[in-house]
């Protein structure tokens, strides 16, 4: 397995983790928060690919270092030296959905998502139709 | 088998002419490219069968099939090939299958998902013909098989404000009777708010080959009508209407009706005791 399967099945694992949180869990984590901006990139007929800057920006309910992965093998895992650090910019070129996770540095606990959604503004590629479809045999 | 090969190469040989890059102007006439329509309309309907002592065939649903690429299609059984695309004419490749041998078999594709045979009472012999002159009544001993055959062929369509016209020619790829048919067809379409009306009169020409092998008696049948019936080619005549009312993106309540007055050449066949075959269907329809 290559590193970035590796890293993959990594974000996938927790990734599910977060899933299958409980509502308890759910509860003591209602103050971690991660959130990207922009949430969406939409891209043209010209040009399929997303190049952006995304800021992710997290909260926490205890002040923690944290790390933050991706399922974008492109994007390796990144993780904060400063619990004053509340931001992060990243420079992203990608034609895909990309899912972040954030973990704990010291426990590795999933503690928040975010995931930037990637939309095709053209108009999908139609033809005229030679037969109605409902027509009697 | 050679007519298949024929046909590729003339696909493949022709130069394109070209394809126009808006084609279609509502999204009820248009299909995504690459990307499969799949789609069922439950209801009831019925298809009277103009075979005599045969049943009229139910119909509980349709399903619809279609994948439309750069070129190449798949519609509902049809394969075809687009040699020019243009605003106001097209002209494909396609092939088709005939709707005679329907009604002689449960199982032929313009049959499908019917709920009964449409052969449930093909005992000739018990039952006396309704005869009103002096020949023989035809009774018949067991049919023999109508086979199933795709014909290859040209289409074009040409488009403009008073609707589309559809010329066709088509031959028996597989030599099983060796004939012909052309259709000529007006269809006209409106679109009014969720109401879609499409209105076709048809006129479908047999070649004297596909009248003689559908409808023809073979000797073993009977041998008096095998020399009596000579069949000769002829044009059927038909009208067609589809009603739609759309309720939702995938949702369509659907009305369908359909007749034809059938040829003179062919109604003098003996399997024959009507002269024209309706078919009607109300239902939903989902797009999947």
């Amino acid at each position: 397995m290559t590193p970035p399967q590796i890293n993959l099945l990594c974000v996938l694992t927790l990734s599910l983790g977060l899933i299958g949180s409980n509502n308890a869990q759910a509860k003591s984590d209602k103050h971690n928060n991660l959130k990207v901006t922009p949430e969406i990139c939409i891209t043209s007929n010209d040009e399929q690919t997303c190049e952006i800057t995304l800021e992710l920006q997290w909260e926490l309910s205890n002040d923690e270092l944290v790390c933050i992965l991706s399922d974008n093998p492109a994007y390796p895992k990144w993780c904060n030296d400063s619990l004053n650090q509340r931001t992060v910019n990243i420079k992203v070129s990608t034609s895909t959905d990309i899912q972040f996770v954030m973990v704990s540095k010291e426990s590795n606990q999933t503690l928040a998502g975010a995931k930037l959604k990637i939309t095709s503004a053209s108009q999908p590629q139609v033809r005229r139709r030679y037969r109605n479809p409902w027509s009697l045999f | 088998m050679y007519r298949i090969l024929l046909i590729l190469l003339i696909t493949l040989g022709i130069p394109l002419v070209g394809m126009a890059k808006e084609t279609c102007s509502t999204k009820h006439e248009c299909i995504e490219m690459r990307n499969w329509d799949l789609g069922i309309a439950i209801g009831w309907g019925q298809k009277t069968n103009p075979l005599k002592d045969f049943d009229d065939i139910p119909v509980f649903f349709i399903p619809t099939v279609a994948y439309y690429g750069e070129r190449w299609f798949f519609d509902n059984g049809n394969i075809g090939y687009s040699l020019t695309e243009q605003e106001y004419f097209s002209v494909n490749v396609v092939t088709s299958y005939s709707l005679d041998r329907a009604y002689f078999y449960r199982w032929d594709p313009s049959n499908v998902f019917l709920a009964r045979s449409s052969q449930t009472a093909t005992n000739f012999t018990d039952r006396p013909a309704l005869s009103i002159s002096s020949e023989p009544e035809p009774v018949f001993n067991s049919l023999e098989s109508r086979h199933f055959t795709m014909l290859g062929g040209i289409e074009a369509f040409i488009y403009s404000q008073l609707g589309t016209i559809r010329l066709a020619y088509s031959h028996d790829m597989f030599s099983v009777h060796s004939g012909s048919e052309a259709q000529v067809k007006w269809t006209y379409g409106w679109h009014v708010n969720q109401w879609i009306l499409d209105l076709s009169l048809v006129l479908d020409w047999k070649s004297q080959n596909v009248v003689d092998y559908y409808y023809g008696i073979r000797p073993s049948e009977n041998a008096y009508w095998s020399q009596k019936y000579q069949a000769s080619s002829g044009w059927n005549k038909g009208a067609e209407a589809t009603v739609r009312y759309i309720l939702t993106d995938n949702w369509d309540l659907l009305l369908a009706v359909r007749y034809t007055q059938i040829s003179d050449e062919i109604a003098a066949s003996p399997l024959l005791d009507k002269d024209y075959s309706s078919t009607y269907f109300v239902g939903a329809a989902y797009r999947f």
